[in-house]
């Protein structure tokens, strides 16, 4: 009963934290601009970082050591630097959106002015790092986040026409969308990068590490990946579709939160919206503190110091030091006045472009004997991998030229 | 037809090879908290930033500190700034390094100890046990 | 100073010309025309003038709580406001300059009613007071897409 009860939580909270400020908008924005044709994008996502999320946990529960320690030894010291560097940067950048997300999210609640909660939601954050214990930190804001189901119940109560919404995801555009071809692919990398977040991958191996899992745990991770992730996708889904069906017939593209939230009051009132709200906030504020977390995880494991919430602060004083950096940073960025939405778009598109530096790694040491054992990938984990490798390389490479030629999507 | 390979020669102790085994390594110390990670070698014999000459170096310390830089751009760095881990005290050889001794005193871990006492330890609940 | 060595002094040259080639190609996209930017600033404008309009009709049946309203018609005023600035420094000329004067004009009415939403929505008015607001916020954004299908077309 106590396993059932373990796994059902396990899988709860990764349905709960699979959305993050990234997935809210961009998914939100595509279903406003492009109906239903991108859904495909999504899926194709999912598929993607369950196989590496599912990667990486393994070779935390095998090896016991996280993925970024191993990157530098395996890999040296260079490919291990531009690794971090490239991880580490888009990591604060989402950092800055997710903070800015909470900030827009209580600004809806309230009514408040989002520049007051900014310092709120920054100290909040790093509070709950300070002080509160990981496992309580994870399950806490995944299973609040199950509040997005709202989004889904959402799209039965609109009534939507079924027939129309099928022929959009066979990848017939709709009438009101008259967007470029070079606008959809540019969308479509923006929603791949938003689905396999990067920080995601680094996260989840040291978590491991922090809960000490061994290979008895790797059963339950992999239920959690392989039934939390697809139904969490499902959620970005069902944004996507709430936004086809009310904001496209109206033209209405996405360019801010408070968008995001009309179709679920137009299908459910205000209970709905209060729910979507709630489920706003845990999403973006558990995101918040993943991507503090990792980039304090990135740092300290490639330079060698000592990490973890497992451990005294006092005794993980770099860590806890980097985090507090990029916190800070994070929060000056939006002081500024710098639209949280923007650089959420932003966000998604650098998060697809560094994709390659930060999957190949992990490829390559989910392969590796000598720290596997005989655990290493399978022939099919391997021919996936690979058939993503060239997907993201793809990718990585046309987001720079399409995002000049659809100036940013505009 | 090519002649067949020489076979090295077997001798005691394990070999080693430096870049692949000892470079860019996690150094525990002797209770399993991580200290650095190995950035250069100190050989014996040799004035530090000098060329081999004629018979094998024997490794006399581990090197951790901003020595990334001069790997990745070239250059040399300044001896003064490098942490020494005497070769002495290394316990143990496998995925990780690892050290006879408590990581608490060594030159390399002076900066985390200091922002440890003085700066992370000073804010409440810094010096707490993780729950 | 150290000097890169030649391979990867070539790697930057090629990707130079690649983003020298792109933005080359990206000038004579439609997206960065004159009529092309006053187009997108017509279909922004238009998208958040029907924001506020369903932001309003969804007070109006009770179905959207004050702050959220507020914050979505401020957004919207927000945004609206930058598209107002993007069209006045916007470079044109001849017949482009008189289609920005009615972009605009048509912006500036939408601009009113929205101030006079924020009103609606502060006072928690009925449907009665705000239907005819939501008409006429629905009419600028229909006014506003076909002046911005008018300038695909044309330019």
């Amino acid at each position: 009963m106590k396993a059932v009860l373990g796994l059902a939580l396990g899988v709860l909270t990764a349905i709960g934290g699979f959305v993050d400020i990234g997935d809210l908008v961009t998914s939100s924005v595509v279903g406003s601009r492009f109906g239903l044709t991108l859904v495909w994008v999504i899926v194709v996502g999912v598929v993607g970082i369950c196989l590496f999320a599912q990667m990486s946990g393994r070779v935390a529960a095998v090896s016991g050591r996280a993925t970024f320690e191993i990157i530098r030894e395996r890999l040296g010291a260079r490919v291990g630097f531009a690794n971090l560097a490239a991880s580490f940067l888009i990591n604060l950048m989402t950092l800055t959106a997710e903070v800015g997300g909470i900030a827009l999210s209580l600004q809806l609640a309230s009514g408040l002015q989002p520049v007051l909660w900014i310092p709120v939601a920054a100290i909040a954050v790093w509070l709950v790092i300070w002080r509160v214990k990981f496992s309580v930190l994870e399950n806490v804001t995944g299973l609040l986040g199950l509040a997005l189901v709202v989004f889904a119940v959402a799209v039965f109560l609109l009534h939507p026409d079924w027939a129309a919404l099928g022929s959009q995801l066979a990848l017939r555009p709709p009438p009101q969308s008259s967007e470029s071809a070079v606008t959809y692919w540019y969308f479509a990398i923006a929603l791949f990068g938003s689905a396999m977040t990067p920080y995601e991958v680094f996260f989840f191996s040291s978590g491991a590490i922090e809960e000490h899992w061994t290979p008895k745990d790797l059963g339950q991770s992999r239920v959690n990946v392989l039934v939390g992730f697809p139904l969490g996708g499902l959620l970005s889904i069902s944004i996507a579709v709430t936004a086809a069906v009310v904001l496209l017939p109206q033209m209405i593209a996405v360019t801010s939160l408070s968008q995001v939230l009309l179709p679920v009051a137009q299908a459910g009132g205000t209970i709905a919206v209060i729910i979507a709200l709630l489920g706003f906030v845990a999403a973006t504020f558990g995101a918040a503190l993943e991507t503090t977390l990792s980039s304090g995880y990135s740092l300290a494991q490639y330079f060698g110091w000592s990490w973890g919430k497992f451990r005294r602060p006092a005794q993980a004083a770099r860590f806890h030091l980097t985090m507090i950096i990029g916190l800070l940073i994070g929060l000056g960025v939006l002081l500024t006045g710098a639209d949280p939405v923007q650089i959420t778009e932003y966000s998604v598109v650098f998060s697809a472009i560094a994709l390659p530096l930060t999957y190949l790694p992990i490829l390559i040491v989910a392969n590796d004997h000598e720290y596997m054992g005989d655990r290493v990938n399978g022939r099919l984990t391997n021919l996936l991998g690979l058939v993503f490798l060239v997907i993201i390389l793809i990718a990585s490479i046309a987001a720079i030229p399409l995002m000049i030629l659809s100036a940013a999507g505009s | 037809m090519t002649a067949p390979l020489p076979r090295p020669p077997r001798v005691p102790g394990r070999i080693l090879d430096a870049r692949l085994h000892l470079l860019d390594r996690q150094v525990l110390d002797v209770d399993g908290e991580p200290v650095t990670t190995v950035d250069d070698l100190e050989l014996g014999d040799l004035q530090f930033g000098e060329r081999p000459r004629s018979a094998a170096p024997t490794i006399t310390a581990l090197i951790s500190g901003p020595i990334l830089t001069t790997r990745l751009f070239g250059g040399r760095a300044p001896r003064g700034r490098l942490g020494r881990i005497g070769w002495e005290v290394v316990a143990g050889i496998d995925i990780v390094l690892t050290l006879g001794i408590p990581g608490g005193g060594l030159e390399v871990s002076w900066f985390e100890g200091w922002l440890g006492e003085h700066v992370i330890g000073r804010i409440p609940g810094g010096r707490h046990d993780p729950d | 100073m150290i000097r890169a060595p030649r391979s990867v002094r070539r790697r930057w040259l090629a990707c130079g010309l690649v983003a020298a080639a792109c933005f080359a190609t990206a000038g004579c996209s439609p997206v960065y025309s004159p009529s092309g930017q006053l187009a997108q600033s017509a279909s922004d404008a238009s998208a958040q003038t029907q924001t506020a309009a369903l932001t309003l009709h969804l007070v109006a049946t009770q179905q959207l709580p004050a702050p959220a309203a507020q914050t979505a018609l401020s957004d919207a005023t927000d945004k609206l406001a930058q598209d107002a600035s993007a069209l006045t420094s916007a470079d044109v000329s001849g017949h482009l300059a008189a289609a920005r004067g009615r972009i605009l004009s048509r912006l500036r009415t939408g601009q009113d009613l929205l101030i006079q939403a924020r009103a609606l929505v502060g006072g928690q008015a009925g449907p009665g007071a705000t239907d005819a607001v939501v008409q006429r916020l629905q009419a600028t954004a229909k006014a506003l897409t076909a002046l911005e299908k008018q300038l695909q077309a044309s330019g």
